[in-house]
């Protein structure tokens, strides 16, 4: 190596060594020399930067009706206290707030990382409170009075499953951090979605902070806004929900279920209502019994979060399960005549009982139906017919169009959180996987178990969505459309920032079979039919009865009631189920019939004519029409 | 993969100061940033992440004789010009300026790795032209080498950093042979063309470049940084105010704290101690850097690591510089202590081919 090169690398390494002492001696000047000073004006700094809550967006219904939104609340926080009134300050505090100091302690310690900015206490306290403080201004120094956004409800009561609720961070670590991956960022205080569409649309609803520089006094009290950037508010959510609709579905389902307890029903938990538009996948109205009031939620999360037996909390139209039972039969139907096993006239003998492969199985109650063809036996709902279908095509091909109809998996809504649950359809691998979990006894498949699944029974678990979806195939022709909730998101410039484009997937069952399917739902609708009390309606309605069994003794069937209306040309489609609530037809039945009525306007027709004729229909009337479904037996036994 | 005689000459000491830079810049780092989100971990997570994909990377670069970057200096000339000409049409705009191409993973900025091209291809023409520097025609084609590169960083636009190939190109050059008063005349030839190039820049550039001789002139905004920034590091005094309790920092006073103004948090939380710690290291990275160049086996391996401390000590100068209000603001960050993905892996990647001359000083006989 060169001499000069030598030489030249010390001059650059002493050019270096030069530049670190040069900042060297900056930083003693400014550190050492007037490091007092600084500290001063550090200490003298009374510009805070403070966070501004951006409003969420607001969510209307199908209509524009406003149905969850903002409106202004105080917020009691914290900001710093003169170290010697500590103490004094948070008792005081505590009072007034009726809060324990150790929870006021809780917060600040909460916050330790950033002592600095005011620590929110309480939100939304009450305008009387607000005064008392207001009037204690000098004996409360470091406390500090926000306005902040709170959601307000139209009615806290309505879809509060749907909606869901936001929550101060942190509300679960998982949840910040996955926004966070997503490059949304939060900090303690902001609000964010907990579950619900709040949860799901969080990105869209929460907008964006803003924040302010205000200049503060000694003892944190605020003495001018320097300068403002406003928060951004989040976009407007437009839903598909029908929020007359919804609130009807939801009075039906708590009508439906005491008029089934004065009947003498004892184990009654709770019901659900899906009711989709089959041609799109709207969801106009999605109702769980018991519901809570949305609006006192926080209040009473505690108790709610503990009753294990009606479960308030839980969403039972797209969490929790229910075998299918004869609602399922139209399955069975499509894979026997999809897989050529019978013909649309091929006539069963039903003798109210069936025995193969060394099981006795029978129809509800024990009816004989004598000779049946397929519409016959899907209007009675005879078990004996399907028993000997599920056996004619195997478990395997029942399995397939089962899935064909959406049956054990996600029917794709993605509009709320946590998401619906996928459910399971009876099958091979389903026992087995049930059997390597240790749930059951043993893995392998009899016969016997094709012939229960094959009138939804066994190992079936459906959502009521699944239920109401599959309607809504049936309804359209075989089209199956992804449920949504959402129909666009505007921002507040009234930009569209996200709209709805319904999809569907044809599925693989041929249109005559479906046309069969339709026609014998119609049947189930008409006197005569499991439902036959629903042809009093002035519109044609399609559905399906089922009663079915959960295993658990000594209580009644689940009732379900799936269907759409009008039957000749849909704008509904929609599941109902009953929990303990006895027959499909006496349980599920009469309160998809309100909900027909709502949906079309039929009260108000009816209303007219009571006037006019001045006869009231009676309530008897309508009993006795629905013992009649209930007692299809009995008709039949005459037979 | 390696031989046993290429580990007995690698540079532990370098790999050392570098990481204890890393690991000093995380703990700041996490004060910098407890503010930020609702999990106060979440920057220093990246961050280390960051460090251990860096070290990766390091590792694969040292893994390849680095005579074959030599060899593919055309290619990775062209293709650095390319990936930088893309940027201007398909790069993700952040406050105005184009320098991120987003990868889904993590923004790709073309004009960090640029410097490590830059460094590269001036190295093997220096090498090519070894005993000729002192002729202004092979002045002049060096200047070009680096101004095309240059200009198209300039026009994302991102003064900083093609400052910072100004100063590889003159460490370079003077490490290359160059005669230092015809470096001296550049010098003074760039400073007479200042008024004229000035009209290229933005206003906001124009501003951040002055603003450090009179922060007050605005108090709102750049000046507001600089003030802040000076209050900050000068309230640290000798011993600071300890870690996470700079109030400057905690009130949100800094700007940027996490990036361009890390080394004010430092200041404020660790005082002058604290900042002369770090100082040392900064200068014991460069001697470890010399001390690899003063043995390399060859010309390029040599100008390659004066390449690397070049880059390595002007943005410590700048940075640093800038927080303490004696360089103007231009937004580069400080090696190993900011936060941000490129430029850290561009900063280890650097490091790697230092270390990958120094392993490879001796001529491996077959």
């Amino acid at each position: 190596m060169s001499k000069i090169i030598i030489k030249r690398l010390r001059l650059f390494f002493a050019f270096t060594i030069l530049i670190m002492v040069v900042l060297g001696f900056r930083l003693a000047h400014l550190q050492i020399v007037m490091g007092e000073e600084y500290q001063k004006r550090s200490e003298e700094n009374m510009l805070r930067v403070l966070p501004v809550t951006a409003p969420r967006g607001e969510m209307y219904d199908s209509e524009g009706i406003r149905m969850v939104s903002n409106r202004t609340g105080f917020t009691v926080s914290l900001g710093e206290i003169p170290s010697s009134e500590r103490e004094r300050v948070i008792s005081y505090l505590g009072e007034i707030l009726e809060m324990d100091v150790e929870d006021i302690q809780e917060e600040i310690d909460k916050q330790r990382f950033k002592r600095y900015q005011p620590i929110k206490l309480k939100t939304d306290v009450a305008m009387e409170t607000i005064a008392l403080i207001e009037e204690r201004r000098f004996e409360l120094p470091g406390v500090m009075i926000e306005l902040e956004p709170i959601r307000s409800y139209m009615d806290g009561w309505l879809a509060p499953h749907l909606f869901g609720v936001t929550s101060t961070t942190p509300p679960e670590e998982s949840v910040i951090e996955r926004w966070s991956s997503q490059g949304y960022e939060y900090r303690y205080g902001d609000n964010i979605g907990v579950f619900g569409i709040e949860r799901a649309w969080e990105p869209y609803l929460r907008g964006q902070a803003g924040e302010i520089l205000v200049e503060v006094n000694s003892v944190g009290r605020l003495i001018r806004v320097r300068e403002k950037r406003d928060p951004v508010p989040g976009n407007s959510l437009y839903l598909t929900l029908d929020s007359k609709l919804q609130a009807d579905t939801q009075r039906f389902l708590e009508e439906g279920l005491q008029r089934r307890e004065e009947q003498g029903y004892k184990y009654l938990r709770g019901a659900a209502a899906v009711v989709l538009d089959p041609n799109s996948g709207k969801v106009l109205a999605m109702a769980s019994y018991p519901g809570y009031d949305l609006s006192q939620y926080r209040q009473n999360i505690t108790e709610l979060s503990a009753d294990h037996t009606y479960k308030p909390l839980l969403n039972r139209a797209v969490n929790e399960f229910y075998p299918g039972g004869s609602t399922f039969k139209p399955v069975t139907a499509t894979a026997a005549l999809e897989e050529g096993k019978v013909t649309p006239g091929e006539i069963v003998n039903c003798s109210g009982r069936i025995t193969r492969h060394n099981v006795t199985k029978s129809c509800y109650l024990g009816t004989v139906h004598g000779p049946i063809s397929l519409y016959r036996a899907l209007v009675r709902s005879c078990n004996v017919y399907f028993y000997e279908m599920g056996l004619r095509v195997g478990i395997d091909k029942l399995a397939y169009y089962a899935g064909e109809y959406g049956f054990g998996r996600p029917t794709g809504l993605t509009d709320i959180l946590p998401g619906e649950s996928s459910g399971t359809v009876a099958s091979r691998e389903v026992k087995q996987d049930l059997f390597d979990r240790g749930r059951i006894e043993w893995g392998t498949w009899v016969p016997g178990e094709t012939m229960d699944a094959s009138i939804g029974q066994g190992f079936h678990q459906f959502t009521p969505l699944q239920l109401a979806n599959y309607a809504a195939i049936i309804a359209n022709g075989g089209r199956n459309y992804r449920p949504y909730l959402v129909e666009k998101a505007e921002s507040l410039e009234g930009e569209v920032v996200w709209q709805a484009d319904p999809k569907f997937q044809r599925i693989d069952v041929s249109d005559r079979t479906i046309q069969l399917l339709q026609n014998a739902m119609e049947g189930v609708c008409q006197p005569g039919g499991t439902a036959g009390f629903l042809g009093r309606l002035p519109i044609p309605v399609a559905g399906k009865t089922g009663s079915a069994e959960h295993g658990i003794r000594d209580r009644e069937t689940h009732g379900l009631f799936v269907g759409y209306a009008p039957a000749n040309n849909p704008e509904i489609a929609f599941a109902v189920v009953v929990e303990y609530g006895g027959t499909g037809g006496g349980a599920a039945a009469p309160i998809a019939e309100n909900i027909i009525k709502s949906y079309f306007d039929l009260f108000e027709e009816e209303e007219l004519e009571e006037e006019e004729t001045g006869e009231p229909e009676g309530q008897e009337e309508i009993e006795e029409q629905q013992e009649e479904a209930n007692g299809e037996s009995l008709l039949d036994n005459q037979q | 993969m390696f031989d046993e005689k290429l580990w007995r000459n690698f540079d532990l000491w370098l790999l050392f100061i570098m990481l204890a830079i890393s690991i000093y810049g995380l703990v700041v780092l996490s004060s910098a940033t407890s503010n930020f989100s609702a999990d106060p971990w979440f920057y220093v997570k990246r961050q280390a992440i960051w460090i251990a994909a860096g070290l990766i990377g390091l590792f694969l670069v040292i893994s390849i004789d680095y005579s074959n970057f030599s060899r593919l200096y055309k290619y990775i000339y062209i293709g650095n010009l390319a990936l930088l000409a893309l940027v201007l049409f398909i790069g993700r705009e952040t406050a105005g300026s184009q320098r991120w191409i987003d990868l889904r993973f993590f923004d790709l900025q073309p004009s960090e790795f640029a410097k490590l091209a830059i460094i590269i291809t001036l190295a093997k023409f220096l090498e090519q032209k070894e005993g000729e520097m002192d002729q202004v025609k092979n002045l002049f084609l060096a200047f070009l080498h680096v101004a095309i590169p240059m200009a198209l960083i300039f026009l994302q636009p991102d003064l900083g950093t093609s400052l910072v190939f100004l100063a590889i190109l003159y460490g370079m050059l003077f490490l290359g042979g160059a005669k230092v008063k015809h470096l001296f005349v550049s010098i003074a030839a760039g400073i007479a063309a200042v008024p004229f190039l000035w009209n290229f820049l933005k206003p906001y550039q124009q501003m951040r470049l002055v603003i450090f001789l009179n922060p007050e002139q605005d108090p709102l905004q750049y000046g507001y940084q600089l003030i802040q920034s000076v209050i900050a590091i000068g309230s640290g005094r000798i011993w600071g105010a300890g870690l996470y309790e700079g109030t400057q920092n905690i009130y949100d006073f800094l700007p940027a704290q996490h990036t361009d103004f890390i080394f004010s948090v430092l200041g404020e939380e660790l005082g002058f101690a604290g900042a002369v710690v770090l100082l040392v290291l900064y200068l014991l990275l460069v001697y470890r850097i010399l001390k690899i160049s003063s043995m390399a086996k060859d010309t390029f391996g040599l100008l390659v690591c004066i390449g690397v401390a070049s880059m390595l000590v002007f943005q410590v100068l700048v940075n640093i510089g800038m927080t303490i209000s004696i360089m103007p603001v231009t937004g580069l960050p400080l090696p190993f202590m900011s936060y941000g993905g490129s430029s850290f892996l561009v900063n280890m990647l650097s490091i790697g081919l230092v270390l990958n001359v120094g392993m490879r000083r001796e001529k491996i006989m077959f």
